[in-house]
């Protein structure tokens, strides 16, 4: 998208993805159906090497 | 269709990607002989190595990794070696272990499934898969295979032997089998012989496997895709995940959270998971993906063989043959290889007149700090080397 000149957004960018995804994101489900952030869950599964 | 897209076997085979493996194939008229009085012949070992041999080869370290470890001590992920190494950040330029000065070498362990001779490779008479034929193993053994490794390399003197759990085990066999090969050893968070407790850990995870419909006696390789030991193999390998850590890193990473936080979710149903559930589930997946369940019968039973004195009469009198320097480093909450076995390590050592220090691990990882915690590993390791250095 490119964005007009002298246009400036409210939120920034960063902020805006996350308020896409707290009010469901692609999956239009309300907060309270969001699922675990991906990469908090992926930390928690990965926290241990697991080459013992 | 399958439900699950598990494959038969996460073993390597000729064929495949094999990534900055190289191989040592033995002589087909020297067979290796077992401590069970079976032999094994025409067998490959697969290895890896960093840095470069001196001109003296006085510079040589091998590594030996743990029970579901590989030869890629170092590295990134890649083509043929799906997971970073696993000592990455330990071995290398300016680490630790600094492949500048150190040639280092890494094998994959004899009964292994990533290019090592083990269950799933190639029976020598038939062309099939070993399977249920593979003989138990010890880590004698293991250590017997890389000692053929280290005269076709032509390495007659390891400055150091080095590894952790398993690995560590490998160690103390160079130690005591070996005593005129090695220069200076690291056995970490582990045992002179294999206590009940550990063996009953391994126990439960052969009987989840045995207990596999899919496993069929160990000949499942003509399995089609979901059709294998998966089952099996995850839930032995969830039971191996959980002493691997401890009660303090468990609470503080997963609670008592549920796993799901829909609305209608509430974790009452018999089957709505916990949080650490899904770790374990993980780490059963992950090892599916990447390991042989024969392998890992194979190796699990040759760790609860692990007993130094085997055929020595006491453990004094094996520990009695060691020469070198030992540095033996434990993990404070290690609740799988308790610090008390480590500090046996140095006491006898020290008592039959040899030389070993003990390095504490403050660590909450439980027995896997040892691949987690690299600056408390690094340290120790970096000091002990140089002091010992030619």
């Amino acid at each position: 998208m490119v964005r007009q000149p002298g246009l400036k957004p409210t939120v920034p960018a960063h902020l805006r993805v996350g308020m896409w995804l707290r009010f469901g994101g692609a999956t239009g489900r309300t907060p309270n159906a969001i699922p675990r952030g991906f990469t908090r869950n992926q930390q928690r599964k990965e926290f241990s090497n697991g080459q013992i | 269709m399958a439900r699950f897209d598990y494959p038969a076997t996460g073993a390597w085979s000729a064929g495949q990607p094999s990534g900055t493996r190289k191989f040592l194939n033995f002589p087909a008229d020297r067979p290796i002989a077992l401590d069970s009085g079976k032999t094994l012949q025409d067998v490959t070992i697969a290895y890896e190595t960093w840095g470069e041999l001196n001109a003296e080869k006085s510079n040589a370290i091998l590594l030996c990794h743990a029970w579901t470890g590989d030869s890629h001590a170092a590295g990134s992920a890649e083509e043929g070696s799906p997971t970073p190494g696993w000592w990455e950040g330990l071995v290398g330029s300016g680490c630790a272990i600094d492949t500048d000065k150190w040639f280092v070498v890494c094998t994959n362990s004899l009964g292994g499934c990533q290019g090592s001779t083990g269950p799933a490779s190639l029976h020598p008479q038939d062309g099939k898969q070993y399977g249920s034929r593979f003989p138990v193993i010890t880590v004698r053994d293991m250590v017997r295979a890389q000692v053929r490794v280290s005269d076709m390399l032509g390495i007659d003197v390891w400055h150091s032997v080095i590894g952790g759990s398993m690995g560590g085990m490998q160690v103390l066999e160079w130690a005591i089998t070996f005593p005129h090969r090695v220069r200076t050893l690291v056995p970490i968070a582990t045992c002179l012989q294999a206590t009940a407790q550990q063996i009953a850990w391994g126990a439960i995870g052969r009987r989840a496997i045995r207990l596999d419909p899919k496993w069929q006696g160990g000949d499942y390789y003509d399995a089609a895709i979901g059709e294998g030991p998966w089952q099996g193999l995850a839930i032995a390998r969830m039971i191996a995940q959980v002493t691997f850590r401890s009660d303090n890193v468990f609470t503080d990473r997963f609670g008592r959270e549920l796993a799901d936080m829909d609305a209608d979710y509430n974790g009452l149903g018999l089957w709505d998971k916990f949080e650490v559930e899904n770790y374990l589930d993980h780490h059963g997946d992950k090892l599916i993906r990447r390991f042989d369940t024969n392998s890992y019968l194979i190796i699990g039973k040759a760790m609860d063989l692990h007993d130094v004195a085997r055929g020595r009469g006491t453990l004094q009198n094996a520990v009695s043959r060691i020469a070198a320097p030992v540095l033996s480093v434990g993990i404070s909450s290690d609740i799988l290889y308790p610090t008390y076995q480590q500090k046996q390590i140095r006491d006898m050592i020290n008592d039959v007149g040899g030389t070993c220090e003990y390095v504490e691990i403050d660590s909450p990882h439980g027995h896997d700090a040892f691949l987690i915690n690299l600056d408390q590993v690094g340290k120790p390791l970096t000091d002990f080397l140089t002091k010992h250095a030619i």
